[in-house]
C-alpha cells in the first residue's frame, strides 16, 4: 500500500482511484490524448468536463489540454511537496494539500492561489462536500479537520483513536462524514456537531477506500481484507460483504446511479503493481465486469459530467488518458 | 488498601495544600515541585507512524520465529515504564512486521503478536530481522503499546544495523523521511559465527501519563 507521504501508496491512490471509470471494463477503451510529462507520475487527476488533466511533478503540479496534449499551466509550489491535488468546480480550480499543512485553491487556468487554509498537518486526504460548503482533510496524528469553506475556519477536529486517516467521504446531504484509520476502524461523524454516530470496530484491517451510495444510507468499505463492506451509516454495521479477491482493495467509487461500484484491487506487497479493477452490481454483490490485466497500471481517473468515463496510466514518460462510452 | 504511588511533585503540592511546606520564594508551589521532580523524568519514546499494515486480533506469544523462516534471528527485549522510571506491569504490547522479503502477511499473524510481560515490565520476543517493504527505506518493526492511565504509544524499531544507513545512523537516519527520531534507531549485537549469527536489540518503552 502506498501513501503519498512516504511515496508509499495510496492516499494518494485513494485521491487517485476515487473516481476510477467504470467503462474501463465495460468496453475496449479509447485513447483520447497521450502527454509528454518527462517522468513517471503516480498521482494524476482529470476535471469533470474532461477537458484537463493534472499530474503531480515533484514540487510542481502539470495541467494539460485533454484535446490536444497543449500544457496548460506548470504551477510551481516552490519548497513545498504536495501531497494531495485534484479538480474543483467542473475544473475550474484546483485542490492542492501541501507536506507543510497547506491547502491551496488554484486556479487552474492561470495558477493563482486563490485561498489557502493551514490544516496544520499534511493532508494527504482531501474531500469537499457536494453542496461545496464543508471540506475535510487528514490532519496527522490521531485527527480529521472538518472546515468551514463559508468562513474558512475550522469547524471541527475529529478524533480517531490511534493512526492516521485513510480515506474520508462525506455522505451526499453533506450531513455525515465517513473517515478510515489505520487502527482499522471506520467513524462516521455528524458534520453539524462533530460527534461521533457511529465506529465501525469488526474490520481487521485497514479500509484504504470509502464511498457512499447516493441516498446516503449504505457506506461501502473497501478493506485490506480483499473484500467490500457495506455499512449501514445509520448503525455502523456491517450488513453485507462482497466475497473477498486475491489482493486488497485500494479504493472505491460509486456509480452516480448508486446501482454500481467500482473497486481497484492492489498486492499490498507490491505497491508498483498492476491493478485489477472490477465492477460489482451494488444489489446482487456480484461481479459485472473486470479487468485485471497485467498491464494495468491506473493512476487516475474519474465520472465526467457528460457520462464518460475516464483514466490515465502511464507508458514510460508518456501519460496516457482512455475513455470509455 | 491500595498501594498509594505519589511523585515527589505530588508530595510537596499536597503538603503544601495541608500547609506542612512553607517556601521561602516567590516561585508557586508547582514551580518549585516541578523542578524538584525533574531528576525523575524519563524521556517518552518518540511516536511513529502506525502504518497500514496493522491486522487486530493478533495471538498471544513470544516465538514470532519458526522453524525454518528465512532471516537472520533477531531477539527484541526491553521494559516498559513511565515518564517517572516506573515499570507498567499492565501493560499491553502488540508488534508487527515484514518478513525477511520485506512482505507483510495479509492473510494470516505471522510476525505478529501481543506479547505477553515477564513481569517488572519486560518483554521480549524472538523473530527475525524485518526485510526493506518495497516503498519504505528502513528495517523496521511496528509498537502498539498502551497501559491504563497512560497515552498508548504507537512506534518503530529501527535497526543501527540496517544498511540503509552505511554504518552511520547518526547521519543517515534521515534518509527514511518516517524517521524523525535518532532515538528509534536501536544498536544491535551480533553473536555467533556467520552461520549461527544472531541479532539482539533492546528497546525500552516509555508511556506518558494521561
Amino acid at each position: 500500500m502506498k501513501r503519498c507521504r512516504f511515496s508509499f501508496a495510496c492516499p494518494v491512490l485513494a485521491g487517485i482511484f476515487l473516481s476510477i471509470p467504470l467503462a474501463v471494463i465495460a468496453s475496449e477503451p479509447k485513447l483520447e490524448t497521450k502527454i509528454a510529462v518527462n517522468e513517471e507520475v503516480h498521482f494524476t487527476a482529470i476535471s469533470p468536463d474532461g477537458k484537463i488533466a493534472g499530474a503531480m511533478k515533484g514540487n510542481k503540479i502539470g495541467i494539460w489540454s485533454i484535446a490536444d496534449a497543449h500544457q496548460i499551466q506548470m504551477i510551481e509550489l516552490g519548497a513545498e511537496r504536495p501531497v494531495f491535488f485534484d479538480f474543483l468546480d467542473n475544473g475550474t480550480n484546483l485542490m492542492v494539500g501541501l507536506l507543510n499543512g497547506k491547502i491551496q485553491l488554484h486556479d487552474a487556468q492561470t495558477g493563482k492561489v486563490l485561498r489557502s487554509l493551514d490544516n496544520g498537518a499534511p493532508p494527504f486526504v482531501v474531500r469537499v462536500s457536494k453542496d461545496g460548503k464543508l471540506l475535510a482533510a487528514a490532519g496527522g496524528d490521531r485527527e480529521v479537520h472538518l472546515w468551514d469553506l463559508a468562513t474558512g475556519k475550522m469547524a471541527h477536529r475529529l478524533a480517531l483513536e490511534l493512526g492516521d486517516a485513510m480515506d474520508l467521504a462525506f455522505s451526499p446531504d453533506g450531513r455525515m462524514l465517513a473517515g478510515s484509520s489505520e487502527d482499522t476502524n471506520i467513524y462516521v461523524w455528524d458534520t453539524n456537531t462533530g460527534a461521533v454516530k457511529n465506529a465501525v470496530r469488526d474490520l481487521s484491517l485497514t479500509t484504504f477506500g470509502l464511498a457512499f451510495a447516493p441516498e446516503g444510507k449504505w457506506l461501502f468499505a473497501g478493506s485490506g481484507d480483499y473484500a467490500i463492506h457495506v455499512i449501514d451509516a445509520g448503525s455502523g454495521k456491517v450488513t453485507r460483504n462482497f466475497p473477498a479477491q486475491k489482493v486488497p482493495v485500494i479504493a472505491l467509487a460509486m456509480a452516480p446511479d448508486g446501482k454500481s461500484i467500482v473497486a481497484v484491487y492492489r498486492d499490498a506487497n507490491a505497491p508498483f503493481g498492476n491493478t485489477p479493477i472490477l465492477l460489482w452490481s451494488t444489489e446482487s454483490g456480484e461481479v459485472l465486469k473486470k479487468n485485471d490485466s497485467p498491464e494495468l497500471k491506473a493512476n487516475g481517473g474519474g465520472f465526467l459530467s457528460d457520462g464518460r468515463m475516464v483514466y490515465s496510466t502511464m507508458n514510460g514518460k508518456e501519460l496516457q488518458v482512455w475513455s470509455l462510452r | 488498601m491500595p498501594r498509594c504511588h505519589l511523585t515527589r511533585r505530588e508530595l510537596i503540592e499536597k503538603c503544601a495544600a495541608l500547609g506542612v511546606v512553607v517556601t521561602a520564594t516567590t516561585l508557586p508551589i508547582s514551580a518549585i515541585a516541578r523542578i524538584w521532580d525533574k531528576s525523575e523524568v524519563h524521556h517518552a519514546t518518540p511516536p511513529n507512524a502506525f502504518g497500514p499494515f496493522y491486522k487486530k486480533h493478533s495471538p498471544q506469544g513470544r516465538e514470532l520465529r519458526m522453524a525454518g523462516d528465512t532471516g537472520l534471528p533477531l531477539t527484541v527485549t526491553g521494559r516498559v515504564l513511565d515518564t517517572r522510571g516506573e515499570v507498567l506491569e499492565n501493560a499491553r504490547v502488540e508488534v508487527w512486521h515484514a518478513d525477511h522479503f520485506g512482505k507483510y502477511d495479509i492473510e494470516g499473524y505471522r510476525f505478529r503478536a501481543q506479547i505477553p510481560l515477564e513481569g517488572k515490565g519486560a518483554y521480549s520476543f524472538d523473530s527475525v530481522m524485518p526485510g526493506h517493504y518495497p516503498d519504505r527505506v528502513c528495517q523496521h518493526v511496528h509498537f502498539l503499546v498502551s497501559a491504563p492511565g497512560h497515552k498508548t504509544l504507537v512506534t518503530q524499531l529501527y535497526f543501527a544495523t540496517d544498511p540503509v544507513f552505511e554504518g552511520d545512523p547518526d547521519k543517515n537516519f534521515t534518509r527514511d523521511p518516517l524517521l524523525k527520531s535518532r532515538e528509534l534507531v536501536r544498536p544491535v549485537v551480533l553473536t555467533g559465527d556467520p552461520k549461527t549469527m544472531h541479532a539482539a536489540v533492546n528497546f525500552e518503552l516509555c508511556l506518558e501519563r494521561l
